[in-house]
């Protein structure tokens, strides 16, 4: 029950909720109070604490910004935030209820020790058994991937999925070894989870199946841009994963799936994007189409995407 | 003194409230803010401020994101980072108020050595000119970083400076007991910057230590040279340093190749002194 | 060629570069005299700088701060460190010939 979660960010320039707090968080961990919101977003971006407590009543940006930039990336998405509210604030539940808006847990003002107490605990262990995210991307994983296919097939509505992977995953990880291959790996997550955010906003969806590959969901009118982007981006940032010898001549040197040397291109990244215009009827029918084109993509060695033409003008037609 | 160093040094990498010039501060969050700004845009101009680019350059190399080390491009960084860990940045960036006058000097002759470095990388056709471009504007974050943490020993090494013409590095080694470039170096390992990036800043002026990634530091050094020839902005002293004749020769320039460069870099210097605030 | 800010764009000016917008797209293609429409669609377009053919902002006299004129009369005190150096004494005179040449040019662009 007394797990300890290291270290608390308190966010608050109320002295009596700071001394609160501080004794009843005494046994979980060390506590950093900070009375400036401005001071600390830099702090929780660069070594992200394993609680925040955020008291809504800081003065100097508003605690909607604050949550919005800590829940709206993959990498800060699992450190619980808690806020501490007036009941005013509670008021607005629309506000709080914003998918946007992933909050943890409220505590309302007055605090009562006991609640606060209870509500801390139940937040982090909640947060420890965190779904089915992927544990090196921290981006939702097949569970989440196919309820959200499914929910969408089910509402009638039209989206666009992609599935990527990367060629020459493998050979890199052989050479470089597996920790080098994550790192690959979550850059290849940044990418396309900013991409679809910049052209997508809220209305786009990024999930990791496990490995090399990734799906996204966007609407249909932005899947190509997407994918345009996605690939122009991995191929600029690509080579900066490989030592300078192999990225100056451009390939490595490593064993094929028989054990025998061979020389291997860089990593590309291939796409395959179904279009779901009430055709489809089943999560797993989306993804076989989608996975059989992002195939086809693959028999280039370069980043490559191939947009499903069928469905694609079938309403022009 | 050993302790007395030690204590420096521990004061300097804890810097965490590094603050930056109101009128690029001010540029950036305008573009954030506008929706048909593309990354590439905002990039540009984050580009040409030395203490929002290394705040960048820290966040999008630090663990967290899973791949320290390895991006030294600012236009990457806001790739990878995106927009919104931008404004995050932005959000938690002070301005200057006291220093700000000795600060705007710094600014212009970091970019000015910024575009020189760009323009040398060029002309001898090195991959990536935006790399380098980037080590020139870094070059001297040192300076920017002991003037915000020691204020008092800044205050002497200017006083030195002055008192005994020697150059800015002679008077911090004689204050401090090391220069910018140390500081530089230390950083650079704090924030797990790319070796490329910390090769150029901590060795600009021994380019000879630069023993993985020479270019970079040579580039960064030849166009500090050339940046206090120039006396764009003010770096500290007015003495043009000593060219490494090695540097110069290994990047394989001559003064034929230096005419070109200068050429350039005349064409392109209205930008630089036009783009330095008021 | 000098690459000079919008504001000092002026009718009959010819780029000697293109500009280009942020997807390279190419607003006004090189070698086009400039017209006042010209400037007005680049600042609507929020250019910052244009390349012009020839060295209309004269550098020689002082521009922004800046002089070529100014560069030549320091040379001697900014180099005081290195007079018994004969490579440093070498780039000196490096700088003293080229910055001479430049003012030279300008001077003849300038009649």
């Amino acid at each position: 029950m007394n797990k300890n979660i290291q270290e608390i960010f308190l966010i608050s320039s109320n002295e009596d909720l700071i001394n609160l707090f501080q004794k009843i968080l005494k046994e979980k961990g060390k506590v950093y109070t900070f009375n400036k919101g401005r001071h600390v977003i830099e702090k929780i971006l660069q070594s992200p604490p394993g609680l925040i407590i955020l008291d809504t009543e800081i003065d100097d940006i508003s605690y909607q910004e604050m949550i919005k930039l800590i829940k709206g990336e993959n990498v800060y998405l699992h450190i619980p935030l808690i806020i501490c509210l007036n009941i005013d604030v509670l008021q607005k539940i629309k506000e709080l209820l914003d998918p946007e808006f992933e909050i943890d847990d409220f505590i309302l003002k007055p605090i009562k020790e006991i609640e606060a107490l209870v509500r801390i605990e139940l937040t982090t262990s909640k947060a420890s058994r965190f779904l089915d995210a992927n544990p090196l991307t921290k981006l939702p994983g097949n569970t989440t991937i196919m309820q959200k296919i499914q929910g969408l097939i089910d509402a009638k509505k039209e989206f666009a999925l992609g599935y990527c992977d990367l060629d020459f995953f493998k050979s890199y990880n052989d050479k470089y070894g597996f920790s080098r291959g994550d790192e690959v790996l979550m850059m290849t997550s940044r990418i396309i989870v900013n991409t679809v955010k910049e052209h997508c906003g809220a209305e786009g969806f990024v999930g990791h199946i496990g490995g090399d590959d990734f799906v996204f969901i966007v609407p249909i009118p932005k899947a190509e841009e997407v994918c345009k982007n996605i690939t122009k981006n991995f191929d600029a940032i690509i080579p900066y994963f490989y030592d300078p010898v192999d990225r100056k001549q451009g390939f490595i040197i490593s064993k094929n799936r028989k054990g025998k040397i061979e020389k291997f291109p860089l990593m590309a990244i291939s796409i395959g994007v179904v279009f779901n215009r009430g055709n489809l009827k089943h999560y797993g029918e989306a993804s076989q189409i989608a996975v059989n084109l992002k195939k086809a993509a693959k028999k280039s060695p370069k980043s490559s995407y191939i947009l499903d033409r069928r469905n694609y003008g079938a309403q022009d037609r | 003194m050993r302790d007395l160093r030690t204590e420096r040094k521990g004061k300097i990498l804890s810097v965490d409230n590094l603050p930056t010039l109101p009128p690029v501060l001010d540029e950036v969050t305008k573009m954030i803010e506008d929706e048909n700004t593309s990354p590439k845009q905002i990039a540009d101009v984050i580009s040409k401020d030395q203490v929002l680019s290394a705040k960048v350059l820290k966040m999008v190399n630090s663990p967290v994101y899973g791949f320290p080390g390895r991006i030294t491009t600012i236009h990457h960084a806001l790739v990878l980072l995106g927009i919104n860990v931008i404004r995050g940045i932005i959000i938690s960036t002070a301005v200057f108020d006291v220093i700000t006058s000795s600060m705007v000097g710094l600014w212009e002759h970091s970019l000015c050595t910024s575009t020189i470095s760009k323009i040398i990388a060029e002309q001898i056709n090195l991959k990536d000119p935006e790399e380098y471009a980037i080590a020139g504007l870094l070059h001297d974050l040192g300076k920017v970083i002991i003037a915000i943490q020691l204020p008092e020993e800044k205050k002497e090494i200017e006083e030195v400076q002055k008192k005994e013409d020697i150059s800015y590095l002679e008077a911090e080694k004689k204050i401090l007991g090391f220069g910018h470039d140390r500081v530089n170096a230390w950083l650079c390992d704090h924030w797990k910057l790319p070796l490329p990036t910390k090769e150029a800043l901590a060795y600009h002026h021994n380019p000879s230590l630069a023993k993985f990634y020479p270019d970079f530091a040579n580039v960064v050094h030849v166009a500090d040279c050339i940046s206090k020839v120039l006396e764009v902005g003010f770096s500290g002293d007015e003495i043009v340093p000593l060219l490494q004749k090695k540097s110069f020769l290994s990047l394989g320039l001559t003064f034929k190749k230096l005419a070109k460069i200068m050429d350039q870099v005349l064409e392109n210097i209205i930008e630089v002194l036009t783009f330095i605030p008021k | 060629m000098q690459k000079i800010p919008l504001n000092k764009a002026k009718e009959g000016m010819v780029l000697a570069k293109p500009v280009l917008k942020d997807n390279g797209m190419v607003l006004i293609s090189e070698n086009t005299e400039l017209k006042e429409d010209h400037i007005a669609i680049l600042k609507k377009q929020g250019i910052k700088f244009i390349v012009v053919k020839g060295a209309p902002l004269d550098m020689s006299e002082g521009m922004y701060g800046f002089s070529i004129k100014n560069r030549i009369e320091r040379l001697d005190y900014i180099f005081r460190k290195h007079k018994n150096d004969k490579w440093m004494q070498k780039v000196k005179k490096f700088f003293f010939i080229y910055f001479n040449y430049q003012l030279k040019k300008m001077e003849n662009q300038g009649d």
